[in-house]
């Protein structure tokens, strides 16, 4: 088990360098580069030309990588190019909301999706399972800046129960120092922005697992289970959930990154101030380093993720054994 | 477990139950004044700033020379009075007892080094080109600095504006804190820096000992994307003041809100085609009168922009008092004229398959625009349906706006849909774009006589002067066409009725933010 996971870490080396060859290659595909950007409508010719000189941008592309890997060594990011700041700074600044607003999304579609399928498993036919399926085909359906607005419109002007827009205090520091104004204050903002991010993967989750633990539900051990007389419950929850686990954890970390890399659209409606706005800023204008340290984080949260379910594999699964 | 569970539970409802007590980014009751702003600033240090979160930040914390007023008339600032010496020396007398907000004095020799840094290539400084004509800054002593001119230039005193390139640092910090200085920025505006937590907010709090004494006690500039969610925040309370950019959706219900007033004026800024004069089809006049024949103006301007623009008349924008008149006119709708046109121009459809030929070559254009506007999208989109039922092979092609710079820069486009903001001077409308040697000239224009008018608009500080040579010119690109000015931008600010004492002005400046209270 030790020597899997040490083998998977030590992977994840080629895994980051690929990835940076990767963000570096395709900065040279998109036309615009950021001396444009920087320079808007005022720019000149001349102007432009020494511009790229500065940046750097007029040298050979492999001399480019070659550098941009040397001070990578050396835990250098570089600085932005618009934003006259270091990189690994801005991540720094806005890795965290990221992190919070997917962390909560993520536990709020777990912790209503699987119950949902299950329920829905469970009545097959009936009238809960046809409205869970309803609002499943409406979350998978509903594009996410549409349901973002209606709920701002419905909860922050109508009712006025919610704040329309950005981020309380960081929930985790609140939660750490017991302020309970805070804790509060911090999830009065999540609320609409982490449901928004969960719907989509919440009504997967619930087609994913009512479907699931229907297969499951077929199979002659949970047969012989309710002959056995067990109750209702325990056949539900250890013999068909259990083993309906593994494509779910499977969803689940691909969701974990989609929410990631995909909150962009919700922390644009919500001027939620993570990662994603930054990076979308970084691709308009250009902003080389900024994008490129941004994969890079992007694609080691993704790998460890990654990791991580398939060790969650094993404890749904006592026979998946690593070697 | 199931405690805990519970206890999330109640957390949440209460979450919900609670009502709006604490509004979104707010700090002390009383004169608190938030701001609902578009994108967040890239630096606020002002000789590199070039976006309009900066600089409406900017002109908070800092102080030009000048300031412009709401008729674009300078009006003093650090400077307390100047006098134009001889047609290429100006000499500014600052206003003494400034103080910078770490407390250092203002001196000549933070204003020298300003000028001396933006003109210095190694900085970076986008806005360079409007202050190139000086040649010299000199501190004649502790409160007089001396600007030398390598050649009149009439529109000096309007750059000089905060909000322009004139934003005067305090040298001592600039060198204190290097590359710092961009994230903590030191002037003598009428607000002090407090915090700036990116894409968040940008915190200010009021300069008590400065030579204005502002009534607010802070300022927050909430940074919130999206043009609904904004409007959306100033109608719940949320925030107190939003501006364009506005979806015209948002703009037509925020009217009927009783919280908030909606003030709507045109602004510094036209949308317009840039036409390539050295494409070879687009080459002939005939050509670009006939495209513009068929532009249906005050349709887009009634359904696209839902009359929060106005349409153009010409290059000459409404807010240049003195110089703007409604006499000058580009070609208007006119689809007959402008199949007359091109038949003339030779184009004609012979080989009858639907599309207008000449010499075996079909009419084919690229109508270009960025893929930031939806509004400009919209309007690609409908140009491209008329020029196609005209039996013009057109097709749109929509890129991010590095992209699309740098294919103007290049001149590798036919038709380009693109604004400009900011005009505070017909010379900063005009001069780089239409002159032969204009660093903005991406339709690569060349006319003799309006290259001569505007080297003499530089020149001449007479009113009436000025009004003949810019009208002369409006003229002349009414009629050639290498622009076709499309819409005058409209400005639009939404404020909550508690706030009193905002001034909109067209420049979308927040300069009268000092004399705001919110009680």
């Amino acid at each position: 088990m030790l020597r899997y996971l040490a083998r998977r870490l030590l992977l994840l080396v080629p895994v980051m360098l690929g990835a940076a060859l990767i963000a570096f290659a395709l900065l040279l595909l998109i036309p615009g580069d950021p001396a444009v950007a920087l320079l808007g409508q005022e720019v000149s010719g001349p102007e432009l030309a020494r511009f790229r000189h500065l940046l750097g941008l007029d040298r050979p592309v492999p001399v480019q990588f070659g550098l941009y890997l040397w001070r990578l060594a050396q835990g250098d990011l570089g600085s932005s190019i618009t934003l006259h700041a270091p990189v690994l700074g801005l991540i720094g600044s806005t890795l965290p909301a990221t992190l919070e607003l997917a962390i909560v999304s993520l536990l709020l579609s777990i912790g209503a999706g699987i119950p949902l399928g299950l329920l829905a498993a469970r009545r097959r036919g009936g009238l809960l399972d046809t409205g869970t399926m309803v609002i499943a085909q409406l979350g998978v359906s509903m594009p996410v800046f549409w349901l973002g607005v209606l709920l701002i419109l419905l909860f922050a002007v109508q009712l006025d129960w919610l704040p329309s827009f950005g981020r309380g205090p960081a929930l985790v520091a609140a939660v750490a120092s017991g302020d309970a104004a805070g804790i509060l204050d911090s999830l009065r903002h999540l609320i609409l922005p982490a449901f928004t991010l969960a719907f989509f993967n919440l009504a997967l989750l619930t087609r994913l697992t009512r479907w699931a633990v229907l297969e499951v539900l077929e199979e002659d051990y949970v047969r012989t289970a309710r002959a056995k007389g067990q109750a209702e419950r325990v056949v539900m929850y250890r013999h068909a959930l259990r083993n309906a686990l593994l494509p779910i954890i499977t969803i689940i970390g691909l969701q974990f990154g989609n929410a990631l890399g995909g909150a962009v659209v919700t922390e644009t409606i919500y001027g939620w101030p993570g990662m994603g706005r930054l990076v979308v800023q970084a691709i308009g204008q250009r902003d080389f380093p900024v994008l490129q340290g941004a994969v890079l984080v992007l694609a080691l949260l993704f790998s460890v993720v990654n990791v991580a379910v398939d060790l969650a594999y094993g404890l749904a699964d006592p026979r998946i054994r690593y070697e | 477990m199931t405690v805990f569970l519970r206890r999330i539970a109640a957390l949440v409802l209460l979450a919900f139950a609670v009502t709006s007590g604490v509004p979104a980014g707010a700090g002390p009751a009383g004169g608190v004044l938030r701001i609902g702003i578009d994108v967040d600033a890239g630096t606020l240090d002002p000789r590199l700033a070039n976006d309009t979160t900066a600089r409406r930040v900017i002109e908070q914390v800092y102080d030009g020379l000048i300031e412009l007023d709401a008729q674009l008339q300078p009006r003093p600032a650090l400077a307390e009075s100047w006098t134009q010496v001889s047609p290429t020396v100006w000499v500014f007398r600052l206003r003494r007892g400034v103080r910078f907000h770490d407390g250092t004095p203002f001196t000549a020799e933070d204003v020298v080094f300003t000028f001396q840094t933006i003109l210095d290539p190694a900085l970076r400084a986008p806005l360079r080109g409007l202050v190139t004509p000086i040649s010299k800054v000199e501190a004649v002593d502790e409160a007089t600095v001396r600007f030398t001119l390598s050649a009149p230039y009439a529109p000096l005193l309007r750059y000089l504006d905060g909000s322009q390139a004139g934003g005067i640092v305090s040298k001592r910090a600039v060198e204190r804190l290097g590359a710092q200085f961009a994230s903590n920025p030191v002037g003598t505006g009428a607000f002090k820096f407090v915090s700036w937590q990116r894409n968040s907010r940008i915190t200010l709090e009021a300069n008590t000992s400065g030579w204005r004494r502002p009534s607010l006690t802070q300022i927050i500039f909430n940074i919130i994307p999206d043009n609904s969610t904004r409007a959306a925040a100033v109608e719940s309370g949320d925030v107190d003041l939003i501006h364009s950019p506005l979806s015209p959706q948002d703009v037509r219900r925020l009217r009927t809100v009783s919280r908030v007033s909606v003030t709507q004026m045109t602004g510094l800024g036209h949308t317009y085609l840039n036409i390539n004069m050295s494409d070879p089809i687009l080459r002939d006049v005939r050509v670009r009168r006939a495209i513009a024949h068929l532009i249906p103006q005050t349709t887009i301007v009634r359904q696209i922009y839902q009359e929060m623009d106005r349409p153009a008349n010409s290059i000459l924008l409404p807010a240049w008092t003195g110089i703007y008149t409604d006499d000058i006119t580009q070609p208007g709708h006119d689809i007959a004229r402008a199949k007359a046109l091109l038949a003339e121009a030779g184009w004609t459809d012979s080989n009858r398959d639907g599309v207008l030929d000449q010499g075996g070559r079909n009419f084919s254009l690229v109508v270009r625009t960025h893929s930031e506007d939806p509004n400009r999208i919209q309007i690609v989109e409908l140009l491209i349906s008329i020029l196609r039922s005209s039996g013009i092979e057109a097709r749109a092609e929509i890129t991010e706006f590095p992209a699309l710079v740098q294919a103007l820069i290049a001149g590798t486009h036919q038709i380009a849909l693109v604004g400009w903001l900011g005009l505070v001077d017909p010379d900063r409308g005009m001069y780089n774009q239409f002159h032969s040697k204009g660093s903005q000239n991406w339709e690569r224009y060349t006319n003799a006589r309006v290259d001569a008018l505007l080297d003499e608009g530089r020149q001449k500080a007479d009113p009436a002067e000025r009004a003949r040579i810019y009208r002369e010119v409006a003229r002349i690109i009414a009629a050639d066409l290498p622009y076709y000015i499309l819409t005058y931008q409209g400005y639009i600010v939404v404020v909550n009725r508690r706030v009193q004492g905002f001034t909109p002005i067209p420049s979308g400046s927040f300069r009268s933010l000092w004399q705001t209270s919110t009680p």
